[in-house]
């Protein structure tokens, strides 16, 4: 799906679904590419393929081959005032009506407004637009969405216009497309890191800073292709030559000597970089809030209207990698992210490229710039070697760090790169998890004869000792007493831990607006926090050295952005694939409760057909009969459509639009609820159960909730049970029993009724009970609810037990039946007044 | 003339029930099966029929129950009619049923499908 051509084919199948779902007589996609500020036409579908008309797809040629990615499929830029008249916004493409989240619908007096050129088709009578919305990885979070480009369909028909269910449909279609471009650019996105990684691999080990700035560049123009480039290098503090180096400065491809850049200033931007800022100059409000930021440093021979410049900070700032360009907005949010993780790479490259090359003049880090030559060799040669082996350590480290998108991976990385620069016997790696509560253990490399807990379930919990506070600077971790009463205890005696090194893995700033509006990861980016390093011998106090903190503390600091990456990317693509199942249940879902409402249906069609066909012939019985199939004909319509109503409010509670299911609680007598449940079923089955509840059984339940919850449990159990009748029993618990048990309970009655029904059925296997309550589940050959086979029935059960504050669970063995039971707290009789 | 022998499939047994409600009314004899693999060995017992034929069961599914009556050679003796609540009759229209009927349809529908298929 990455290279140009199935992308090609991708757009052209999604626009001719579109088209074809909505009758419509042909359609175009455009997105818009931010590197050529224009909207592009990815595909033009002309003629319904489905109504037999011309179906001629087009594509038309490329204008602007050569650039990265999606450029370079055949492609026709559109100029970007011309393809905005076919959509009536004024200006931008980011105009009001998209932003603004509402499709646009050209009909009628907007239509007559437009003039007929300004319609893809010059005979279109109706053009209906969606814009497609940049995905976001959760599907219920989408705060501030960026349109990527404009679906669109048209009608030749005078007669016909489109509904708002087309509208619906096509934002659906929309959708679907921007999911799969997400999906494709978080791939592309890999790509080209690992293509980066490669590039750079052949930087740092030369020991050359001007190789490595090549290098450098050449990764940074296959992200963002740029007219200048530079590595800003400030003036050393106490050097003789006081001028600003610009390494492996290049204009237009061409390297500029020193002679052409006579620059000892340092731009009016480089407060910012020290300051760690990112500083961007690409849009019109970005350049009128700095109008004097667009310059690098020396003269260019034309003016700069665009220009990124990051910031190259280890311990201290160490420079800047400056790209810019004579285009306006040049720099797009994610091409930033890209240049920000270039940048953490290159920081650690040079500095030790630096470190080797002052080595070799003689100079110490950070005094003197390279080429400079100050003094002689002052490092013992012994010392030399030492830091050249450690160079290529570092180099090392940084490319296997990089080579994974997989958190867990990248944790075994670490712990294996750590190992080269540390003389303690363990390292361990743990992440933040989600809340932001505990660091979670991933991986470590000490096997000694047997930790009799796996590494991976360690849970240390992010208050112990102030570790989720302190996330820039290594400290000493002095473990507890060992003991076994908590976590920390648990883990330091069984790791034998007197005290360990910490080193936090902070996590990278990334600017804000770069940050992707995802639920999960947002929750992720509550902690500052991304994980940490522990090294320590066992059973030995952990020895402070400096160096070797120095050390770790600079892979950390490069591993935090590549773990940052792959988690990013981790979640991403869980997201996506949740999403793409979710929607395939969905479709699922429509199409058997459609088949669900039509039996009923049936039933009160034929009953009334007969009492109009034959009314005369029929007696008071018979009529009264015909009635009583209608009437529980309609009980099952009306049941079905409150557990529908219910499923959406439900989804909307998921989506945090709603904060609870809305249920009245009030006594409800069990009994009664149970023999309404059984009434529901079909005659001939009633027999198959017997209701054995108290006649005073009275819980804290919503009537008609309750009534349904039995009825998806009996019929259930009606379908599951062989040759003896199923049950519906109670018996009472106390709170402290059913808490012992491991129920959850959201009341804090003291007394509770047990509700149970039993079928003699083949019982049900543990996997099987992990997952039962769970949405969309069916289980092969079960019919979970009265909506049969729509894989809600037990799902509905658990939410309404919630909803109860109750809790509903199963006891289960194949062969032997299963037992549902919930339980309800109970309630005194209402008063009889 | 005398009215032929309906076999009624489906699996639901309230729409079973309608239907042999509609029958009697109608004046046609019939027999009812509860699934696939009952309305086979029904066939097997009896002679030619109009068989109002679910295609959604569970046990096995009306298209497979016209499946096993083509291949079994007997397909020829019965009329068969699909009823679908799916919308998908077309789906199984390849097998060549005489009717179709989608659900929910009126008496008036069912019987004029019953109707032409007896004649």
């Amino acid at each position: 799906m990455t290279n140009a051509a199935s992308l090609a084919e991708f757009f052209e199948e999604a626009l001719t679904e579109a088209v074809t779902r909505l009758r419509a007589d042909g359609g175009e996609l455009v997105t818009f590419e931010p590197q050529l500020q224009a909207l592009v036409l990815r595909a033009r579908v002309r003629g319904n393929p489905l109504l037999g008309r011309a179906a001629g797809i087009s594509r038309a040629q490329s204008s602007r081959p050569g650039d990265s990615g999606v450029e370079e499929q055949p492609t026709v830029v559109l100029p970007s005032a011309a393809a905005l008249r076919i959509f009536p916004l004024d200006e931008g493409v980011r105009g009001m009506a998209f932003s603004r989240h509402y499709p646009i619908r050209v009909s009628g007096h907007e239509l007559a407004r437009m003039r007929p050129e300004d319609l893809p088709v010059s005979d279109a009578s109706c053009c209906l637009a969606v814009p497609v919305f940049r995905a976001s990885a959760s599907p219920t979070l989408r705060p501030d969405p960026e349109v990527i480009g404009v679906l669109s369909v048209y009608i030749r028909s005078p007669m016909w216009t489109f509904s708002d269910a087309d509208i619906d449909l096509l934002v659906v279609h929309a959708d679907r497309i921007a999911r799969t471009l997400a999906l494709i650019e978080a791939s592309r996105e890999r790509e080209q890191r690992e293509g980066l990684l490669t590039l750079l691999n052949a930087g740092p080990t030369s020991g050359d800073p001007v190789a490595l700035a090549a290098s450098i560049r050449e990764v940074a123009q296959h992200i963002a292709p740029s007219a200048a480039f530079t590595l800003l290098l400030p003036p050393p503090t106490q050097a003789s030559d006081p001028d600003v180096t610009f390494l492996g400065a290049v204009w237009e491809g061409t390297p500029l000597s020193p002679s052409a850049r006579p620059g000892s200033a340092l731009p009016p931007w480089w407060q910012d970089i020290t300051r760690g800022q990112t500083v961007r100059v690409s849009s019109p409000e970005e350049a009128a809030r700095h109008p004097d930021y667009c310059q690098i440093g020396w003269e260019t021979p034309q003016p700069l209207r665009s220009l990124v410049a990051l910031p190259l900070r280890s311990a201290h700032p160490l420079g800047a990698l400056v790209l810019a360009d004579t285009h306006p907005g040049r720099y797009t949010g994610r091409e930033i992210k890209l240049l920000e993780t270039l940048a953490a790479e290159a920081t650690l490259l040079l500095e030790h490229t630096l470190l080797g090359a002052s080595q070799r003049t003689g100079s110490l880090l950070g005094e003197g710039m390279p080429g400079a030559s100050h003094g002689g060799g002052r490092l013992p040669r012994q010392e030399r070697a030492q830091n050249e082996e450690l160079l290529s350590q570092f180099a090392n480290a940084v490319l296997t760090l990089n080579a994974s998108l997989d958190p867990d991976a990248t944790a075994r990385a670490l712990v294996e790169q750590a190992g080269g620069l540390t003389t303690a016997a363990v390292r361990m790696v743990f992440l933040v998890d989600d809340e932001g509560k505990h660091l979670v253990g991933r991986a470590t490399n000490w096997e000694p004869g047997g930790p009799h807990m796996p590494f991976r379930e360690v849970e240390l919990p992010l208050s112990w000792q102030d570790l989720g506070k302190q996330h820039d600077q290594p400290f000493l971790l002095l473990a507890p007493d060992q003991g076994d009463s908590t976590p920390e205890e648990r883990f330091a005696a069984e790791y034998q831990m007197a005290s360990c090194l910490v080193v936090p893995m902070e996590r990278p700033q990334r600017q804000e607006e770069h940050t992707p509006d995802t639920g999960p990861l947002k929750q992720a980016k509550a902690h500052p926090l991304l994980g940490a390093l522990l090294v320590y011998t066992p059973g030995q106090p952990y020895l402070l050295q400096p160096r070797e903190v120095q050390h770790l503390q600079s892979l950390v600091k490069s591993a935090s952005g590549a773990m940052s990456n792959a988690m990013l990317y981790h979640n991403l693509a869980d997201a996506y694939e949740k999403q793409k199942e979710l929607d395939k249940y969905k479709d699922d879902f429509i199409l058997t409760v459609s088949h669900e409402f039509r039996t009923p249906l049936t039933a009160i069609e034929g009953y009334t057909g007969l009492i109009s066909r034959h009314g005369n012939k029929l007696d008071q019985t018979k009529l009264d009969a015909f009635a009583q199939e209608i009437k529980q004909a309609m009980d099952q319509l009306t049941g079905m459509l409150g557990t529908l109503a219910d499923v959406s409010r439900m989804d909307s509670v998921e989506k945090g639009e709603n904060s609870e299911l809305q249920v009245s609680l009030e006594p409800v007598n069990a009994r009664i609820a149970a023999t309404k449940a059984l009434n529901q079923q079909q005659p001939d089955q009633q027999p198959r159960v017997t209701i054995e509840l108290p006649e005073d059984l009275w819980v804290v339940a919503d009537e008609e909730r309750l009534t349904r919850a039995f009825s998806n449990l009996i019929s259930n159990a009606i379908k599951y049970t062989e040759n003896k009748p199923c049950r519906v029993t109670a018996h009472a618990a106390t709170r402290e029993e059913l808490l012992k048990d491991g129920r959850t309970l959201k009341s804090d009655a003291e007394h509770w009724a047990v509700i149970g029904v039993r079928d003699y059925g083949s019982g049900i296997s543990k996997e099987d009970q992990a997952r039962l309550f769970n949405k969309f589940v069916r289980l092969p050959h079960s019919r979970t609810t009265p909506i049969r086979g729509t894989g809600l029935g037990l799902w509905i059960c658990k939410e309404y037990m919630k909803a109860f504050k109750g809790d509903i669970w199963i006891e289960s063995r194949i062969g032997d039946g299963s037992l549902f039971e919930f339980c309800l707290p109970l309630a005194d009789p209402p008063s009889e007044a | 003339m005398a009215k032929p022998t309906v076999l009624i499939v489906d699996d639901d047994p309230a729409i079973r029930k309608m239907l042999t409600e509609v029958l009697t009314l109608e004046g046609y004899p019939f027999e009812t099966a509860s699934g696939g693999v009952e309305a086979l060995s029904a066939l097997e017992r009896s002679g030619p029929r109009v068989i109002l034929l679910d295609i959604s069961m569970d046990d096995l599914p009306g298209d497979k129950v016209l499946e096993a009556l083509i291949e079994n050679g007997t397909r020829s003796q019965h009329k068969v009619i699909f009823i679908s609540a799916n919308d998908r009759l077309e789906r199984y229209r390849h097998l060549g049923p005489d009717a179709e009927l989608a659900k929910p349809f009126t008496v008036s529908q069912l019987m004029s499908v019953v109707e032409q298929q007896a004649a």
